[in-house]
């Protein structure tokens, strides 16, 4: 008896290394993970390194002799915009801009959406119909219209694009998280848990989230994607960043007005736009092989 | 459907009520005069923005039940009328647009199905992500630069002709056709891998009978159901699609009137676009039960 009770305690003890070991060999061998994160690293890279990049202030450094310059132009590599500020600096600090907003929302997002969540799902009952009524209105409004709408009342900046899309995408994550719960309360583990005297907020925070980690690393990963595509578009329609503060979208909604004269104010932003958020839904859709192949539709 | 319906108009009551500045003196007078105490009074009672707001609330709810969405107040006439005009214009486009993203991809789904783990296979995906992955508003920048003033092929902007409906209807369909495609393959794979295939195929039906009549009815049924989701996501597009290629519909009447501080319009074209979205979700659910029978029987 002691010695089966020994056998068995011992791949429990490296459990732990060898499961990350297994995923460190699925992702080596996710050509969509590998790819997807070498691009959102390089971003995020060129981003934090933005001031010691770039010898010029994104907004602050003009020269109106030297506007409009094309791309490869002696000092300013991808040219300059209409005040004769350096294009490179604006992306590079543009890529700030995006990334937070992604960041932030996402944050917002399942910081909500995972208590809702699990609320919803542990608790049931009234405060399930509650809550499943709030996410279904939220689900129902096509989200980036609500975006539209919140802005025109709140009125443009970035705090009020955390709180704009925030707001309506917490629903995404509180909806994932509620099925996820549901589908895990039964299971026998938590019966055990129950049974062994745990609280339900012990159950909650202890038991059940991490189970859902995998879906929330996912939606979460491909919210980002999300958030910056829905803050270029409101930027575009003037809703979002103001200028002169280097968002990728307000920058391609001022260079729209010159695409006759210099079309590359309009292309940049919008392939900078697009390998950000290409590069994300890449590391996505590769942690979702990885993490949970049940997500694949 | 009806609480849902009843939590948008709440909400975009709601929204307009925080709202700063006073829409009063916009509608009264846009030169911005101050008018006296008395007329203020008058036209607040007329209108019933003196009332308590849940009474506003239900006022609201019970005009907009009749269709009375209201008065607008730059173009000095009824909201429904402002609005149901433009609903043409958003039709032809969202509808362009869907049967485009809908041929696109459903048809690259399936044929990059039947060619798993091709290079057919590899290039459609990498195709249909980067259709997720491309801002509206740029790709049909960059269309209407090439094709309307480099190349000179398509009319850059404008309404009326087929010819001006292309650029819109690719830049706003292409996101949504890759959406399709990528779910269409994943469907569509999963039922080639089901037994009643595999029967199918040791009967010694030709693989296109195979694929078309007997794989693609299951593997359509997920990609209907998405058609909903989708419907809302081109809605939301088109504000952008019809800003950029001067589109007279729903969308761009939504966003001159943001510019311009025309609440009870705004509030009409938010409830218009909520309203037909849930609609068609409706249609959806109700067509996803006629053509999966499995759903009756339950």
């Amino acid at each position: 008896m002691i010695g089966v009770e020994r056998q068995n305690s011992i791949p429990v003890e490296d459990a732990r290394p060898e499961g990350l070991r297994i995923l460190w060999r699925q992702y080596t061998r996710n050509h969509s993970a590998v790819v997807g994160s070498i691009v959102v690293v390089s971003i995020a890279l060129l981003a934090i390194f933005a001031p010691v990049l770039t010898p010029y202030h994104p907004s602050d450094d003009f020269d109106l002799t030297q506007t409009l310059l094309p791309p490869g132009s002696p000092g300013h590599p991808l040219g300059t915009d209409l005040n004769g500020r350096d294009l490179l600096s604006r992306m590079l600090f543009g890529a700030r801009i995006s990334l937070t907003v992604g960041l932030v929302v996402q944050a917002i997002s399942i910081t909500i959406g995972t208590t809702v969540g699990l609320l919803a799902g542990y608790l049931g009952g009234r405060v399930d119909d509650i809550f499943s009524g709030v996410i279904n209105i939220l689900y129902s409004f096509p989200s980036l219209l609500f975006a539209i709408a919140t802005m025109s009342v709140l009125g443009p900046g970035l705090y009020n694009i955390f709180l704009a899309l925030g707001f309506i995408g917490w629903a995404t994550m509180a909806r994932l998280v509620r099925g996820e719960v549901l589908s895990a309360k039964s299971r026998d583990f938590i019966e055990a848990a129950r049974a062994s005297g745990a609280t339900p907020v012990r159950i909650m925070l202890r038991h059940l989230l991490p189970n859902c980690l995998g879906p929330i690393v996912v939606i979460g990963t491909l919210g980002v994607a999300g958030a910056i595509m829905s803050e270029a578009t409101l930027s575009f329609l003037g809703l979002g960043i103001q200028p002169p503060a280097p968002s990728w979208g307000s920058m391609l909604s001022r260079g729209r007005e010159f695409i006759w004269m210099a079309p590359h104010l309009t292309i940049i932003p919008g392939v900078a736009i697009f390998i950000t958020v290409l590069g994300l839904n890449l590391l996505g859709d590769g942690l979702r092989d990885i993490l949970d192949p049940r997500l694949k539709e | 459907m009806i609480p849902v319906l009843l939590g948008i108009t709440l909400i975009t009551f709601l929204v307009m009520q925080v709202v700063p500045g006073d829409p009063l003196q916009l509608m009264v007078d846009p030169k911005g005069r101050e008018l006296d105490p008395e007329t203020i009074r008058a036209i607040k009672a007329k209108w019933g923005l003196d009332l308590p707001v849940h009474l506003q609330y239900l006022r609201f709810l019970s005009n907009a039940i009749r269709g009375d969405l209201g008065f607008s107040y730059r173009f000095n006439r009824d909201v429904n009328i402002t609005v149901l005009e433009r609903i043409p214009a958003t039709a032809t486009l969202a509808t362009a647009a869907m049967v485009l993203a809908m041929l696109i991809g459903i048809t690259l789904g399936i044929a990059s199905a039947v060619r798993h783990r091709t290079w057919f296979d590899v290039g459609s995906m990498v195709f249909a992500l980067a259709g997720v992955s491309t801002p509206i508003f740029w790709l049909g920048l960059m269309m209407m630069y090439l094709f309307g003033v480099v190349w000179k092929v398509l009319p850059p902007s404008g309404y009326g002709t087929w010819r001006n409906l292309i650029m819109p209807a690719v830049a706003l369909g292409l996101s949504s056709s890759g959406v399709l495609a990528r779910l269409t393959r994943s469907s569509m794979l999963n039922v080639i891998r089901s037994e009643y295939i595999t029967t199918a195929r040791a009967k010694g039906l030709s693989e296109r009978t195979v694929i078309y009549r007997h794989a693609l009815k299951n593997a359509l049924i997920p990609v209907i159901t998405i058609l909903g989701v989708q419907t809302g996501s081109l809605l939301s597009g088109a504000v952008v699609t019809e800003t950029v290629f001067a589109w007279p519909g729903v969308g761009r009447l939504l966003m001159e009137s943001i510019m311009n501080r025309d609440l009870p319009v705004i509030q009409g074209c938010v409830l218009l676009i909520a309203t037909i979205f849930l609609l068609m979700n409706l249609v959806v659910d109700i067509n996803y039960a006629l053509i999966d029978p499995r759903i009756r029987y339950r």
